[in-house]
């Protein structure tokens, strides 16, 4: 990764043209999540670590239909991010271009990049397994396996060998007690999964996806089937774990994205309207659809 | 105008529960029926029905005589072991092949084939199980018994150790007709009841929860194995079931694989044999000419075996399911 803040921080004059090319965009720029943000960055934490993830110019659909247009993003390391926008507008879409789900979908199609860790995730390397197992995701509804809960959690570890059977239910304990869940489980670690409270399981599936200790989480609208205290729960525990693991959230909820996101983009039509800092975003939006979505108006 | 409405619900209410006991009342009358034709042969035939290996009409010609108040040709002597062995032997084969065979071919078709691809096999496993059983029949008498008695049965034969179980994969191989050629016709009849069914199964598989398989990184097969599988075992024990069922209870592809020998046990996996239902074809004609009836008796006591032992494998069958679903996991709605 060659992309410096330096190069971000002149580029004061490069977004507003970058701007007139997409309306109603700032981040046209591969380096810019919006100069806000950067300077906000650059507060936070001085040296400028590279994305971790990150798209150019990536436009993306389903046979004929173009789901997005040429959006532009980078998520830094260690921080966690929301994406935000009306349903349909491609927020899935582009959560799944990062560990390459939409690739199962046939008709699927993309153009420009999205980047892993600087290499395209269709590039080969890593692998689409090892991108997986790296690059995680947590569904909108639980989604745990049809055997014990013990296995449920180790699963993954298991497919990637990433330890031997004697510690399996050494790392299951580890990440059950990340999660919170060890205390409701533990004496039913053989038990099925489907007996647990909709909260739980997916407090189960967030265990199984920290299992193999991925650098990033994507999740898509982990909270919308649970209850608000779950969901407070759940929240609480994605701040726990940054800055070693970087998220990127789905969510339908502004309020959710104002407790824990650092940064917010928001997606409208296919296109990337505007992202920055999540303050600003919900506070004080430029774009007036933008406007429109925080206050409630589309969406 | 009520009263006509009330007395039409009730028809129509009386009706539907005529017309669903039917089945009931079928396999009552059958039973009764069978129990009745039966008894005699269950009085003179005894326990040693289970025991010995004898298949003896007697002389229909002499003076029939009378034991335990039943009528017989004189020295008439049955025993079904070799035909029950034979029933269990071949069917257990024919699952040992048909069971993993059916159910990657079920995988292989959700899974890997494109859309096109899978419905042109789907397309096929439903013909295959429409081929009347007479063709199979035929095709492995003339083609695949012979031909597996050429290439495959030395083969095996040859490199069976002298073990105590194994050495019935030993010794003669003989010309095409027995055990191992009727097995593989009856795997390949009931391959598509297992294939077919499991497919659908795996078809109803949550898509959220497969792709959360992939989603960590697993492969298409490790994410059917660990979870799609899983999802529709107790269904999948019930296609085999179904499969089990048609292999005990099938008649004219074994009256012409298995080389119908009657009165003794199959030596080795090769050796000629019969099962119930294929003697109970092959000795109707000859039966009917006992005059004292008692020839036709035992094809019911025969018949009622037969009956038996599906019934008993679908009650094992249920416990199995029961007990499986019991102990965890979302249980697919297969059975
Ligand atoms: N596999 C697919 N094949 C065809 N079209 C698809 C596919 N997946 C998504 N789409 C289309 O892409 C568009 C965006 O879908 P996407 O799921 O990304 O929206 P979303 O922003 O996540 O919406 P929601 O908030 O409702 O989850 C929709 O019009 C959808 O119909
Ligand atoms: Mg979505």
């Amino acid at each position: 990764m060659t992309h410096s803040l330096a190069a971000a921080r002149t580029d004061g004059g490069n977004s507003r043209r970058a701007g007139a090319q997409i309306p109603g965009s700032r981040s046209r720029h591969p380096d810019l999540l919006s100069p806000a943000s950067t300077r906000a960055g650059v507060a936070a934490a001085p040296p400028a670590l590279p994305p971790v993830l990150k798209t150019r110019d990536a436009t993306m659909g389903f046979g004929l239909k173009t789901v997005l247009s040429s959006v532009t993003l980078e998520f830094r390391r260690g921080t966690i991010n929301a994406i935000i926008g009306p349903t349909g507008c491609g927020k899935s879409t582009l959560l799944r271009a990062f560990n390459r789900m939409n690739d199962r979908s046939p008709t699927f199609w993309r153009r420009g990049s999205v980047e892993f860790e600087g290499c395209d995730v269709s590039a080969g390397t890593p692998d689409p397994l090892e991108l997986r197992r790296r690059v995680g995701m947590v569904f909108q509804r639980p989604n745990p396996f049809p055997m014990s809960i013990r296995d449920n959690v180790v699963a993954g570890v298991r497919a990637h060998r990433l330890a031997p059977r004697r510690e399996l239910a050494a790392v299951a304990e580890r990440h059950l007690r990340q999660v919170g869940l060890w205390d409701a489980v533990a004496d039913r670690l053989d038990d099925s999964p489907f007996r647990l409270s909709g909260g739980q399981q997916q407090l189960l599936c967030l265990a199984r996806a920290l299992a193999v200790e991925p650098d990033v989480l994507l999740l898509d609208e982990p909270t919308s089937s649970l209850d608000p205290a779950t969901t407070e729960i759940v929240e609480a525990l994605l701040r726990t774990l940054t800055p070693r693991l970087t998220l990127v959230l789905v969510t339908h909820n502004l309020a959710q994205a104002g407790r824990v996101a650092g940064t917010t983009a928001f997606l409208y039509d296919g296109r990337l309207v505007e992202a920055g800092e999540t303050r600003q975003i919900l506070a004080a939006p430029r774009e007036p659809e933008t406007v429109s979505y925080v206050t409630g108006r589309i969406g | 105008m009520l009263r006509g409405r009330i007395t039409a619900e009730q028809v129509t209410r009386g009706t539907l529960r005529a017309l669903a006991s039917i089945p009931l009342a079928a396999l009552a009358a059958l039973v009764v029926i069978l129990l009745v034709q039966a008894l005699p042969a269950v009085r003179y035939n005894g326990l040693g029905f289970f025991t010995h290996d004898a298949w003896l009409p007697g002389s229909f010609y002499a003076d029939p005589v009378t034991t335990h108040g039943v009528s017989h040709p004189p020295g008439a002597s049955y025993g079904a072991l070799p035909l029950i062995a034979g029933t269990l032997e071949s069917s257990l084969l024919a699952m040992v092949l048909a069971v993993p065979v059916g159910i990657g071919t079920a995988m292989l078709v959700v899974e890997k084939l494109p859309a096109r691809l899978s419905s042109a096999a789907g397309f096929f496993l439903e013909v295959l199980a429409g081929v009347p059983s007479v063709v199979y029949g035929l095709w492995g008498a003339l083609t695949l018994g012979p031909w597996l008695a050429r290439h495959v049965s030395p083969v095996i034969a040859a490199h069976a150790p002298d073990l105590p179980i194994l050495r019935f994969f030993r010794g003669a191989t003989g010309a095409g007709e027995g055990l191992f050629a009727a097995g593989v016709v009856l795997g390949i009849m009931i391959l598509p009841i297992i294939a077919a069914t499991t497919r659908d199964l795996l078809r109803q598989v949550p898509r959220q929860t497969v792709e959360g398989a992939l989603a960590l990184g697993l492969t298409d097969a490790e994410s059917m194995r660990m979870v799609g599988f899983p999802w529709v075992r107790t269904g999948v024990l019930g296609a085999a079931v179904l499969g089990l069922g048609r292999a005990l209870g099938e008649t004219m592809a074994l009256a012409m694989v298995s080389g119908t020998v009657l009165g003794a046990s199959p030596h080795n996996f090769y050796d000629t044999f019969t099962t119930i239902a294929a003697t109970i074809v092959s000795q109707l004609d000859s039966s009917l000419t006992d005059g004292t009836g008692f020839a036709m008796h035992t094809m019911a006591e025969l018949a009622l075996v037969l009956l038996a032992i599906t019934l008993l494998v679908n009650v094992l069958a249920r416990v199995i399911i029961h007990s499986v679903s019991g102990t965890a996991l979302p249980v697919g709605r297969g059975v």
